[in-house]
């Protein structure tokens, strides 16, 4: 299952609602004997009645074409809103290996995400940013939505700078209701005043609007484990700035710097009880989903 | 401080290498672009101090490492001296690079930047003392003397004494000893000058050039008479001396064979010497221990070395064998061989020495244990009359030839004529049987002497001439005093005079003999023999019996006192008196020499039972039976020739009387002597009856022709000089003085011996275990022993992701 999740694989594929298909197809199939056996997502509005139903919710009308008794369910109590934040900053597009950037990680994982919950009629909205927010698209369950949101996803470019406690903020004004904010980004601040307490802080506003979040941190596989040797010149992909290292001697602190930067992170969502998950573009697409799923099935 | 090899002292230039590709062969940085560049700029003057630091250090490591292998290359020395001034800056210096390290690991720490800079300072301070007064130490300090291109003058003393030519399988002394020394003189440079000396007489100088030292070596081989190890090693230093060169060694290559370092033979002056000559480098070098089996042989003895015509003779030889390892019962053969009685031979054949051949007479063998002895006895079959030569050989090998054969000669001589003289017929009888006793029959024809017995009465009438010996038994005072018998004793003849009853009671004075002062009567319990002259060959034989002769058994109760004069010695006298028992005489003319022996008591004393002069032929009388055949042997003078002798001494052969009818003024004559060696021609004039063989070098046999047949003697040589024991080399502190003298068993040994005399220190050590420790610090610090951490970093990060 993991080759088929693999990003190498998804590689091969250009069209996003089949690529979509392919990682939830794999991952549902992958399920049957994963350790969360048991767990499965409802599909029907409808149940058969049970002794003990309230005969209030019995569906009559379903009764009068089928003769048989279904019960009827509250879309609003079983339909999770879904918001997916995708950060379009130029550090997004970024690849050392030449096979996925983070961006098209980011928008591959978000598609599958989308073709999971449109399959569990849970309305899926699309909301994208770089310096600001750009609004996309509202949260739909029809099937329909699912097209749009990937076609949307599949015109997306990363350009520009990002300011991402700002657009946070501004995303946790937007949410009426309570939703599930899943934001894909690097974390990666343009500006050196943008520190992880400011992300924080904004992803606190967030979460004290009552929603969940999840935290995809995607880096490239380059930036987790530096494979540079020697003297190198890095030039910063959105600034500009340009820094020549001895690399070998550098990796060290580079790493440790890095642990302490996603340190941060984690501590400060487990303290806001968000889920923060770190990913490179070189793991599988079900680490994504695994914590998509834990996180919905949180929520019953 | 200073280089052996100083030209490799150049290969410091590598250094440049290191310092080329710091400084100028940098790298051109690789241009990515890189979104986590934050990562990069918060600690990046840090981190770029740290490297830079690192990078020096890794420079520094990589110099240091050239350098020191580029000098230890050079094999530098310093002075002795100044070692511990050198210890002194090292230390410093490790203790600067200490400071530095500590202030290396204080900033990778972040400690706070005084701390770093005070021990970076420290250290700069230490490193910089170091350098100056190393700087300083090595302008103003005395310089080891290691120019190896230097000549030398060295003296190479060859101990090839005998026990050199030690062989086995695993050994050979004397080729190890031709090794070393010619190890020594290659390695010399060619303007040395170098002395060859070995243990024979030839005055020790310097060769013409190396390749005559080379030749020297070669031709070395063991000898037999050796001069004392004390001169030669003096002569070495004294001619090392005199050498102008600065570098000047004796080294003595020996086997510390006690027959040569017996302590006795040392000698206080070469303490003294080499205490003169500190700048004198003295090395022995100890060949080792004798490993391996020998036998070895002692002298031969013959029963008797001139023995009648037809006599079968006893040859005895004790064989010994030296403790082995393997503690096992040897057999051993011994042969006993006779030359054949050639006249044609020795002679030079097709310029060969053809010499008589040896021909198998006796063999025995004896199964010998390790450490143990053995008596061997084997027959020479009857002789005719004249010399005969012969050996005893062991058979087969062993680690030393030398003491594996004997040699003798064995002279069959014409019976001695002797006139005795004795009014009493029992007491000539006796002395008769006494001196013609044998083991077996007296058979009149191998008889040693030929006795006629006369009376007083018809002394008169008979021509002394003809006899070779007069013995006088109890003579009467008119023929004590007679002048006849001078004359005859003047002539080479020799008189016995028994003094007995028949002299009378009266003084008497005699023109030749001692005065006789009287009559004496010792009281009882009476007196005895007591011989003073052991060594005398009337005596010597008496004094080699085992347990010695018990002369106090035999009671003399009366005697002749008479006065000692000259030329008369004493041999014997009575015991608790000084009065004289046993005297004689020797009378030389011309070639010629005669003895006169006087016993002051009657021998026998058998004329008047009622007055008894001794007890001296009582019963058992054995000694006094020895005694009369050792005086009539020594006045007939058979067994005065000595047909054997050891090595290194002059032998005096006597020549046979030559033939009237030559009129040539002298005689010519060809020495043979044994080896391989050319006749020797030897004139020797015509009324000479002697000749003096002085180059006796070899054992053997020495054959003398064109004087009579066979003649010739045999040598040997001293069991002694074959002794493998050695001395411990702790004694040769008594020989040259503690500490004057370096002791070497290889050749790493001398050449260390050489740096110390030298007294300069190598630091070629403790810089290549420099070397190595800064190569592997280099490793270390560059990484290259371990693997990146990039794969455990990987696996961390994956790992937090799954925890997360």
């Amino acid at each position: 299952m993991s080759a088929l999740l693999s990003p190498e694989s998804l590689q091969q594929i250009k069209r996003l609602d089949l690529r979509a298909r392919m990682v939830v197809r794999g991952f549902l199939q992958g399920l049957h004997t994963s350790p969360y056996h048991g767990f499965s997502v409802q599909f029907s509005e409808h149940r058969r009645y049970n002794r003990g139903d309230d005969p209030k919710l019995i569906d009559w009308l379903v009764y009068a074409k089928t003769d048989k008794y279904y019960v009827k369910r509250f879309e609003s109590e079983t339909n999770l809103t879904a918001y997916l934040l995708i950060d379009m900053s130029t550090s997004m597009g970024f690849t050392e290996s030449q096979s996925m950037t983070k961006f098209e990680y980011s928008t591959c994982l978000a598609a599958a995400l989308t073709y999971l919950m449109n399959m569990q009629q849970d309305p899926v909205g699309l909301i994208t940013f770089d310096d600001h927010v750009h609004a996309a698209l509202p949260a739909r369950s029809r099937r329909g939505h699912l097209g749009d949101v990937l076609a949307h996803l599949s015109r997306l470019k990363p350009a520009g700078n990002t300011d991402l406690p700002a657009c946070i903020s501004q995303v946790a004004a937007m949410l009426k209701q309570h939703a599930l904010v899943i934001l894909f980004s690097d974390l990666l601040p343009s500006h050196e005043n943008q520190g992880p307490e400011e992300v924080i802080a904004a992803l606190a506003r967030l979460r004290h609007g009552g929603n969940d979040v999840i935290v995809f941190h995607v880096m490239d596989e380059a930036e987790v484990s530096f494979p540079y040797e020697g003297p190198v010149q890095f030039e910063d992909s959105e600034s500009g700035e340009t820094v020549t290292v001895d690399a070998t001697g550098f990796r060290e602190d580079y790493l440790r710097q890095l642990e302490e930067f996603c340190q941060q992170y984690r501590e400060g969502c487990n303290h806001l009880r968000i889920d923060y998950v770190p990913l490179d573009t070189s793991m599988p697409f079900d680490t994504a989903l695994t914590e998509y799923l834990l996180q919905r099935q949180s929520r019953f | 401080m200073t280089f052996l090899n100083a030209s490799l002292i150049f290969g410091l230039t590598a250094i440049a290498v290191p310092i080329v590709l710091h400084l100028i062969a940098k790298r051109e940085p690789r241009r990515v672009v890189f979104p986590s560049v934050l990562f990069l700029t918060k600690r990046l003057e840090t981190n770029r101090s740290k490297l830079r630091v690192r990078r020096w250090w890794l420079l520094a490591l990589r110099i240091t490492a050239l350098a020191a292998l580029a000098v230890a290359l050079a094999r530098p020395m310093i002075h002795r001296s100044l070692s511990l001034t050198w210890l002194t800056i090292a230390l410093i210096m490790v203790l600067g690079v200490a400071l530095l390290v500590m202030a290396t690991v204080a900033l990778y720490r972040d400690l706070p930047r005084l701390l770093i800079h005070s021990l970076a300072a420290a250290a700069a301070v230490a490193l910089l003392t170091a350098l100056l007064w190393g700087g300083y130490a090595y302008a103003s300090g005395p310089q080891p003397t290691i120019d190896e291109a230097a000549p030398v003058a060295i003296a190479i003393v060859l101990d090839n004494a005998p026990t050199s030519a030690w062989k086995t399988v695993d050994d050979d002394h004397l080729t190890r000893m031709k090794e070393i020394a010619t190890w020594m003189v290659t390695r010399v440079p060619p303007t040395s000058r170098i002395a060859i000396i070995d243990r024979s007489g030839t005055p020790a100088a310097f060769s013409l050039d190396l390749a005559s030292a080379v030749s020297k070596v070669d031709q070395l081989r063991a000898i037999e008479v050796t001069s004392p190890i004390s001169a030669k090693i003096d002569s070495a230093i004294r001619l090392v001396r005199t050498s102008d060169l600065e570098s000047r060694q004796v080294l003595v290559i020996s086997d510390l064979a006690r027959s040569t370092w017996h302590t006795d033979l040392s000698d206080p002056a070469l303490v003294t010497l080499l205490a003169e000559s500190p700048q004198i480098q003295f090395s022995v070098f100890d060949l080792g221990e004798f490993s391996g089996t020998n036998r070895t042989l002692s002298l031969p003895r013959l029963v008797d070395a001139t023995p009648p015509r037809g006599s079968p003779v006893t040859v005895a030889v004790t064989l010994e064998l030296l403790e082995s390892e393997e503690n096992i019962p040897l057999p051993v053969t011994a042969e006993l061989g006779l030359y054949e009685d050639d006249p044609t031979l020795p002679i030079i054949r097709n310029g060969v020495v053809q010499r008589p051949r040896l021909k198998s007479v006796d063999r025995t063998s004896v199964q010998i244990a390790p450490a143990g002895s053995s008596e061997l006895k084997m027959t020479i079959p009857p002789l005719e009359v004249g010399s005969h030569h012969g050996v005893v050989r062991l058979i087969g090998d062993d680690a030393l030839a030398l003491d594996d054969v004997r040699h003798f000669t064995v002279q069959v001589l014409t019976p001695s004529r002797v006139l005795l003289v004795a009014d009493n017929a029992d007491e000539a009888r006796s002395i008769d049987l006494a001196i013609n006793a044998a083991p077996f029959p007296i058979d009149e024809a191998a008889a040693e002497y030929s006795v006629e017995r006369i009376t007083y009465a018809d002394l008169p009438v008979v021509r002394l001439a003809d006899f070779d010996a007069i013995l006088l038994l109890d003579p009467p005072r008119d023929v004590i005093s007679d002048n006849a018998l001078q004359q005859f004793a003047g002539g080479g003849g020799g008189i016995l005079i028994c003094l007995g009853a028949a002299a009378g009671d009266e003084p008497l004075a005699s023109d030749w003999l001692p005065p006789l002062v009287r009559r004496w009567r010792s009281p009882p319990p009476h007196t005895f023999l007591q011989p003073l002259r052991l060594t005398h060959p009337v005596l010597a034989p008496l004094t080699e019996i085992p347990g010695g002769v018990p002369w106090n058994l035999y009671r003399v109760q009366q005697y002749w006192q008479t006065e000692v004069d000259e030329p008369y010695k004493m041999l014997m006298r009575y015991a608790g008196t000084p009065h004289p028992a046993l005297l004689e005489r020797t009378i030389s003319s011309e070639s010629v020499t005669g003895h006169v022996i006087i016993t002051t008591t009657p021998l026998p004393d058998l004329a008047d039972p009622n007055n008894d002069w001794n007890d001296l032929f009582g019963s058992d009388a054995w000694p006094a039976f020895f005694l009369v055949r050792n005086i009539v042997e020594r006045l007939t003078k058979r067994g005065a020739e000595n047909w054997m002798s050891i090595v290194g001494r002059p032998q005096v052969v006597q020549l046979p009387e030559a033939d009237s009818d030559q009129d040539a003024e002298s005689r010519r004559l060809q020495l043979f002597p044994p080896g391989d060696t050319a006749p020797v021609p030897i004139n020797v004039p015509q009324n000479q009856s002697r000749v003096v063989v002085g180059d006796v070098t070899r054992s053997g046999t020495y054959w003398l022709r064109g004087a009579g047949r066979n003649l010739g003697f045999s040598v040997n040589l001293p069991p002694a000089a074959t002794s493998t024991e050695r001395i411990e080399p702790t004694q040769l502190s008594e020989w040259f003085g503690a500490g004057a003298y370096n002791l070497v068993t290889n050749r790493d040994e001398i050449e260390l011996a050489e740096i110390r005399s030298a007294n300069r220190v190598s630091l070629r050590s403790p810089l290549m275990l420099l070397v190595l420790a800064v190569f592997l610090l280099e490793q270390i610090l560059a990484n290259r022993f371990y693997r990146s951490r990039r794969i455990s970093t990987d696996q961390t990060s994956i790992g937090s992701a799954k925890a997360a």
